[in-house]
């Protein structure tokens, strides 16, 4: 499966790894709640906490097997940090992107 | 029991410092199977006091934290006698040379970047551990004499300079004994060295067993051995030494049974703050322990630094 099919559900690369099922699971099982706050500062234009929650998830997603989720809360976050108006409608695009990644994750 | 030289390899712990949730869950998934032992701080300020309290083997420390980042926790660490010695190495996501550079000056021993591999995680944990151990040997090494694993003269030279200090400044009682074993030469020249070396082991186990958690043992050369006792007055000073005396009387020696071993002990110590430079200190006791061998070996003499610089005021 690709991350370019959006109906295909994103496993972890550590899916096998017996250390590590409890703890994707928690991670996913927050995700949710990530993302609303994501969503939250996005929609009263905090884009300086849009940045912030962005770089937690890109600095955790890639440990939890997630690298799609590490490149994709990356790009979201520059996004945010760039100053400019116009670059809301590119923020807006990299959360929704962010977002649907986020929908597919699967521990298993 | 007498203070040892430390020499037990227990698992180490590992303290990690980082801000965010998810490494310390990631990190206690991925160490669940090395020889350690994990403890977490989540801000700076808890590292610090989580280091002071429960000594770590070695420190994971994050370096973009709120309030006191890890430059400042680093710092904190190299500036304090209880924290100066534990090895940290910095996980961050900061990459640039200058913070590499910054956090080496500071004292750290190694610097991985986030996202971290977890393969290379674990041998620089593995590495940093192994340094460590092998450094805390050397240093404890130097310190211990290799016939007795009492510690050695130059150990004693600095734990008696401490000791002295102490009491000079707080007037805490403090007592030394010097031991010397009795006709030792005539014991090698009839029985051989092996005997001779196996008079001092066997010694200096008795002075451990004898003495108290906070006594301090150490081989002085050859078969003189000094016993520092902080918090000691002459009289109970007098009662340790007396005790490892008797014990060592009623040894019996196999390869030797018809004749036993014995040590003449000298002491000077005070109850009071001592107005005598600790070579002066040194020197009284072996005094003591001159006036024990030529008034029959095998028994206890004492100096009462105390009394003595109170007969000395009355006659100035």
């Amino acid at each position: 499966m690709t991350a370019s099919e959006p109906n295909n559900l994103i496993l972890s690369d550590f899916a096998d790894d017996p250390d590590m099922v409890e703890i994707i699971e928690e991670f996913v099982g927050e995700i949710p709640e990530r993302i609303a706050a994501l969503q939250a500062a996005f929609d009263s234009d905090d884009t300086h906490a849009v940045a912030s929650l962005a770089h937690q998830l890109k600095g955790s997603g890639g440990g939890y097997g997630f690298n799609q989720v590490s490149e994709a809360a990356g790009r979201l976050e520059n996004a945010a940090r760039s100053p400019s108006q116009h670059d809301l409608e590119t923020i807006r695009v990299e959360l929704n992107r962010l977002v649907s990644f986020c929908s597919r994750l699967a521990v298993r | 029991m007498t203070a040892t030289p430390e020499t037990s390899e227990q698992r180490p712990t590992l303290l990690v410092v980082d801000d965010s949730a998810d490494v310390h869950r990631l990190l206690h998934a991925r160490l669940r199977r090395e020889e350690l032992d994990l403890i977490s701080a989540h801000t700076g300020e808890e590292g610090l006091s989580k280091a002071r309290e429960n000594q770590p083997g070695l420190v994971l420390l994050d370096l973009d934290m709120p309030g006191m980042d890890g430059f400042e926790v680093l710092r904190e660490f190299k500036d304090d006698q209880e924290t100066v010695h534990i090895p940290v190495i910095v996980l961050s996501a900061l990459s640039q040379s200058i913070d590499k550079v910054t956090a080496f000056d500071l004292g750290a021993v190694d610097y991985i970047t986030k996202p971290f591999d977890v393969t290379e995680l674990r041998v620089r944990i593995r590495s940093a551990l192994k340094v460590h151990r092998l450094l805390r040997m050397l240093a404890e090494k130097a310190h211990i004499d290799g016939l007795t694993g009492l510690f050695n003269r130059q150990a004693f030279d600095e734990s008696w300079a401490k000791a002295t200090s102490a009491n000079a400044r707080h007037a805490t009682p403090l007592s030394l004994a010097m031991f010397d074993l009795d006709h030792f030469k005539s014991l090698n020249d009839t029985f051989g060295h092996p005997a001779g070396d196996d008079a001092i082991r066997v010694f200096a186990r008795t002075l451990s067993r004898e003495s108290r958690e906070a006594d301090i043992a150490c081989r002085y050369g050859g078969e003189e051995f000094v016993l520092i006792m902080p918090e000691t007055a002459p009289e109970d000073a007098n009662s340790v030494c007396e005790r490892v005396g008797a014990q060592l009387r009623s040894l019996s020696w196999p390869s030797h049974p018809e004749r036993s071993v014995t040590v003449s002990i000298g002491v000077a110590g005070t109850a009071q703050q001592a107005a005598i430079r600790p070579a002066d200190w040194v020197a009284a006791a072996d005094r003591a322990l001159y006036a024990a061998k030529a008034g029959g070996r095998d028994r206890t003499e004492v100096i009462d630094l105390a009394a003595r610089q109170i007969r000395m005021a009355k006659a100035g």
